[in-house]
């Protein structure tokens, strides 16, 4: 089947910008795309987008121009940039335009998501006795995982002081200040064994993506980062995701796991192949476990990896060179876009100080939702 | 054995919850239908009072509305929050009392139920589970 492309990028730096809906930034980050792509909003045919807490993706046409384009609002979880991805992938893969747009934005409150039991069909007791924060899960996960494959806790510290180290770098990033890693190692206890500085928090922000086919590339003969694979996958039974109330007798392999063995077969390459990646991280310990869910190391091996900075900028897999969630903050919509959009400055060569050196030529991304969903996407230079 | 609401079902005696009569296996709380095999033939399984401390964690900061004590946050009591391996293999999802005992994974861990109350008198039975008396 004919390959997918990105011709072009936009993003709306993330934090906090007051005065700025989440939909101007999401507008912003469009008119960016446009412009990096030379296109008019009106070349685009069909648009995806996605928003949690500012309202339709496609009231973003009221100031993007009314050209009656297809434009399909989606929602799922964290992982909304990634299914928008999808979706738009597949529009171009399957003729129904010659550009798509898949765009996100937010802009959400302070302090930690409060998620509806209602929404996700389980019992309104379980978040009424306190069984349904999200951080919960996160944190249950890692205690097992540290105590079945003898990750420290020096360890957790160390991917939140990469972050934060990345994110300085990035003028984008919402926390670009380094965090030493006594601050990070003595922050507030939040879900044992996670604290404060491990953990991303809810923001604001907007990011858009262009497609078009590889025809279309070589008929304009612009240059191109192409998608050689874009998966996304739903929990299956016996895996351990977010909310759930049981887990089997018998744990099966997540979401995550079965998204990037889809994605590598379909690419026909393997993690080896891979330059630099972009790994969800909405706290530490997500990192550290997608790192292997992902097929990028043995389950344990993460502990050596980043003991010896293997997953720093100038390491062998750079991971999350953008700084993160972590560093950046996560506007559901936008967030799981910002790590393609990262992917592809660094592919292009266009990533300032934290430009990977060696000029990377395949990328990765991996982003994860509630409740239970995960997208991955191979991208390479040609 | 009553409802406590909902599809919750706990008493002295264990906790309540489903089996598969197809494909046997178990669910927590009572469910009207399997997500393994698709079935909707569920029996009633009482998974009894004692298990094992598979994963845990500490709450250490109040959680938003709905949580029943949300706006108590002057007297905020951190609690624990574990999966309890029962003896059937299945894991539930349950808040943990906290003690002088620090958790780990593997400790023996019994049923307690308990009321939770509001000042306004509202009250709110609840399950929890806590490290086994030696």
């Amino acid at each position: 089947m004919e390959r997918v492309a990105i011709i072009g990028i936009g993003l709306h730096p993330f934090g906090r910008t007051p005065g700025m809906s989440g939909l101007d930034q999401g507008v912003f980050a469009a008119r960016k795309a446009l412009d990096d792509a030379g296109l008019k909003w009106s070349d685009i045919g069909i648009a995806f987008g996605g928003s949690r807490s500012s309202g339709h993706a496609m009231a973003a046409t009221n100031q993007l121009g009314l050209t009656g384009l297809p434009f399909i609002n989606l929602y799922t979880g964290c992982a909304t940039g990634g299914s928008s991805l999808f979706a738009a992938a597949n529009a171009i893969k399957s003729g129904a335009a010659k550009y798509a747009m898949a765009i996100g934005f937010d802009k959400h409150e302070r302090g930690a998501f409060s998620p509806s039991a209602k929404n996700n069909d389980i019992p309104s007791w379980v978040s009424e006795t306190g069984l349904m924060v999200t951080t919960q899960f996160f944190a249950l996960k890692l205690q097992r995982y540290m105590h079945d494959y003898n990750i420290s806790h020096d360890t957790l510290v160390k991917v939140a002081e990469k972050a934060f180290k990345n994110g300085s770098l990035n003028p984008n990033a919402w926390r670009k200040s380094i965090v030493s890693y006594k601050e990070i190692a003595e922050s507030k206890m939040i879900n044992d064994p996670l604290r404060k500085y491990m953990f991303c928090s809810p923001a604001e922000g907007g990011a858009a993506l262009i497609l078009t086919s590889e025809t279309e590339v070589r008929k304009m003969g612009v240059k191109a980062v192409f998608l050689e694979a874009t998966e996304m996958r739903t929990k299956n039974y016996g895996s351990f995701e977010v909310y759930d109330t049981c887990l089997a007798a018998n744990i099966q392999p997540t979401a995550t796991s079965n998204a990037a063995k889809a994605a590598f077969e379909s690419a026909g390459i393997g993690p080896d192949d891979i330059d630099v990646l972009q790994i969800q991280d909405t706290e530490v310990g997500a990192e550290i476990m997608h790192l292997a869910e992902n097929g990028f190391c043995k389950h344990g091996d993460q502990e050596s990896l980043i003991q010896n900075g293997e997953t720093l900028i100038s390491g062998r897999i750079p991971v999350n060179t953008d700084g993160g969630c972590i560093a950046n903050g996560e506007p559901i919509g936008a967030s799981g876009l910002r790590q393609v959009y990262e992917i592809c400055l660094q592919l292009r060569g266009q990533a300032g100080s934290r430009q990977v050196l060696n000029s990377p030529k395949v990328g990765y991304t991996h982003v994860y939702g509630s409740p239970g969903v995960s997208a991955v996407n191979i991208l390479a230079t040609s | 054995m009553d409802t406590v609401y909902e599809n919750l079902v706990f008493d002295d005696n264990g906790l309540v919850g489903s089996q598969c009569i197809d494909c046997k296996e178990y669910f927590f709380p009572k469910t009207k239908s399997c997500s393994n095999c698709s079935s909707v033939d569920m029996t009633n399984k009482n998974f009894g009072t004692k298990g094992r401390l598979w994963s845990w964690t500490t709450q250490n900061l109040a959680p938003k509305a709905p949580y029943f004590l949300h706006d108590i946050k002057e007297d905020y009591q951190i609690y624990g929050v574990g999966f309890i391996e029962m003896p059937c293999g299945v894991k539930v999802k349950s808040r943990l009392q906290v003690s002088t005992v620090k958790f780990e994974i593997g400790q023996r861990m019994e049923l307690k139920t308990s009321i939770l109350e509001k000042p306004n008198g509202e009250t709110l039975p609840v399950f929890e589970f806590r490290i086994e008396k030696e």
